[in-house]
């Protein structure tokens, strides 16, 4: 599979992966950036089951740029190759928009990135607790737990805050 | 439950996210890969250098000396050798290491002495303990908080809430309102009569570019999107270095009615790139203007660039 193939079919897991991670366009292209760049990096002839580790390295990414963006940026960017300029107005702008259509991805962000994880890749990308397991590194327990938790809290959330949340979603 | 999570998964199937344009990505992406395999400097990519700075680790007591050496950079003082990032970052570059070290300049530049002295202190004390967490695994950078002490994670979390409080300076010091990089430039910062039709003015900002340089200018972007397809309009004092001089690998020069144009070529992609270059006058200093776009013919980012001058 050459490098532009192998975008191409991953691509847009990559990119939602992030999005629904870091809740920003600017943010989530950044890093699906960095996540293509170590793919392309590494031998990736050599994986025998690609999503999971694509999937991985994502994760990884995104618990990296939330770690840096919360308590390490040290530095003003003046780097208008990132086009990270203007991302405080787009990030402004896309929240407005989200509030307006009570996206999925509201919900979702209230959640703890560790919560985050095991939903996305069980519900986004479809995986059984097994891989999301295998991909995150925690024990199944774990998975299951947090899977749970991360259940019952959406639940909770939509319907406080958005009654009969599906429901209205059906009926239009 | 069951039922919620069949919804669950419905809702991801089906829910719009903001789309990017992946072209363009896949573009950035071959540029980068491009640029690592040679090494050849530049001056982007700030994110991989941040990185490579955080995975420093060397001894500190009271911060840096406000007055190096000259032939020493600051790279160097702090961090003590170039080769120290590289042995700690395998994705840092030749580019990354120089954007740190213009990046350090630029603090060292805003910051007071005493806060100087601080920030060095700092950034090397969270050097030590990025250090410690980090860990390579099948290639992957990770980082594992949880190899340190109780009070180490105390320290760090201290550590960077002191460094914060020093980037939002860094920050404000090199962010521009238009209005003010006008004041600043001396050169004309104009936007465009002509757009093509559906193109919306999305974000229009400027930060102050090559602060290593005695007189920094400033950098202007314009950024229209017409849906998902983008229009990036740059200017700079000419001769600067930016988005289209990375992007684009093949250029060609001609010159139209007097005006030099740069004209940026790429084989199997629909993002062209073209640059305005205007000499010095007697009132301004000579200046660039550099298109970027998705889909749009060489011509109509020539008259996109034309038209800038009809003011």
């Amino acid at each position: 599979m050459t490098e532009k193939e192998l975008f191409d079919q991953y691509k847009t897991d990559i990119y939602r992966t992030c999005y629904y991670m870091l809740k920003n366009q600017q943010d989530a292209e950044d890093v699906a950036h960095e996540v293509w760049i170590k793919i392309f990096q590494s031998d990736y002839h050599s994986i025998e089951k690609l999503k999971p580790w694509i999937l991985s390295i994502s994760m990884n990414e995104c618990r990296n740029f939330i770690k840096k963006k919360s308590r390490l940026l040290l530095f003003a960017d003046f780097s208008f190759l990132s086009k990270k300029m203007g991302t405080q107005e787009a990030a402004e702008h896309q929240v407005e928009q989200n509030e307006s259509k009570k996206e999925l991805i509201q919900f979702i962000t209230m959640l703890s990135p560790k919560l985050k994880e095991v939903i996305l890749l069980k519900y986004m990308h479809q995986l059984r607790n097994d891989e999301v397991a295998a991909i995150l590194q925690i024990p199944l327990g774990t998975v299951k737990s947090r899977s749970n938790k991360g259940l019952l809290q959406l639940k909770k959330l939509m319907g406080e805050q958005h009654d009969s949340y599906f429901d209205r979603e059906v009926v239009e | 439950m069951k039922s919620f999570e069949k919804e669950l998964v419905t809702r991801f199937e089906t829910e719009k996210v903001p789309e990017p344009n992946y072209n363009l990505m896949w573009k950035n992406i071959q540029q980068t890969e491009k640029r690592s395999k040679r090494t050849k400097q530049d001056s982007g990519w700030l994110g991989i250098a941040i990185a490579a700075l955080l995975l420093l680790g060397v001894s500190l007591t009271v911060g840096k000396p406000y007055l190096a050496a000259a032939s020493q950079s600051l790279v160097q003082l702090i961090f003590g050798s170039e080769e120290q990032v590289k042995k700690l970052d395998p994705y840092a570059s030749e580019a990354d290491l120089l954007t740190l070290e213009k990046d350090l300049q630029f603090a060292k530049q805003i910051l007071s002495e005493k806060e100087w002295r601080l920030y060095s202190g700092l950034l090397e004390q969270s050097g030590k303990y990025m250090n410690k967490v980090t860990k390579l695994e099948n290639g992957v950078r990770i980082q594992d908080f949880g190899l340190l002490t109780d009070k180490e994670k105390a320290d760090l979390e201290q550590i960077h809430q002191e460094l914060e409080l020093l980037k939002e300076k860094l920050d404000h010091a090199a962010k521009l309102s238009i209005d003010k990089a006008k004041s600043l430039a001396n050169f004309p910062i104009t936007y465009p009569s002509y757009v093509p039709e559906g193109y919306v003015l999305q974000i229009e900002d400027a930060q102050m570019k090559e602060t290593m340089s005695t007189i920094a200018s400033p950098l202007i972007r314009l950024e229209y999107k017409k849906g998902e397809y983008g229009l990036y309009i740059f200017q700079s004092a000419a001769g600067e270095e930016g988005q289209f001089e990375h992007m684009f690998e093949q250029k060609k020069t001609y010159y139209h009615d007097g005006i030099e144009f740069i004209a940026g070529e790429t084989a199997g992609s629909n993002v062209s790139g073209l640059k305005m270059v205007m000499p010095k006058s007697e009132t301004t200093a000579a200046y660039q203007i550099s298109i970027i776009a998705d889909l749009l013919d060489k011509n109509e980012l020539e008259k996109i660039l034309l038209s800038t001058l009809n003011q």
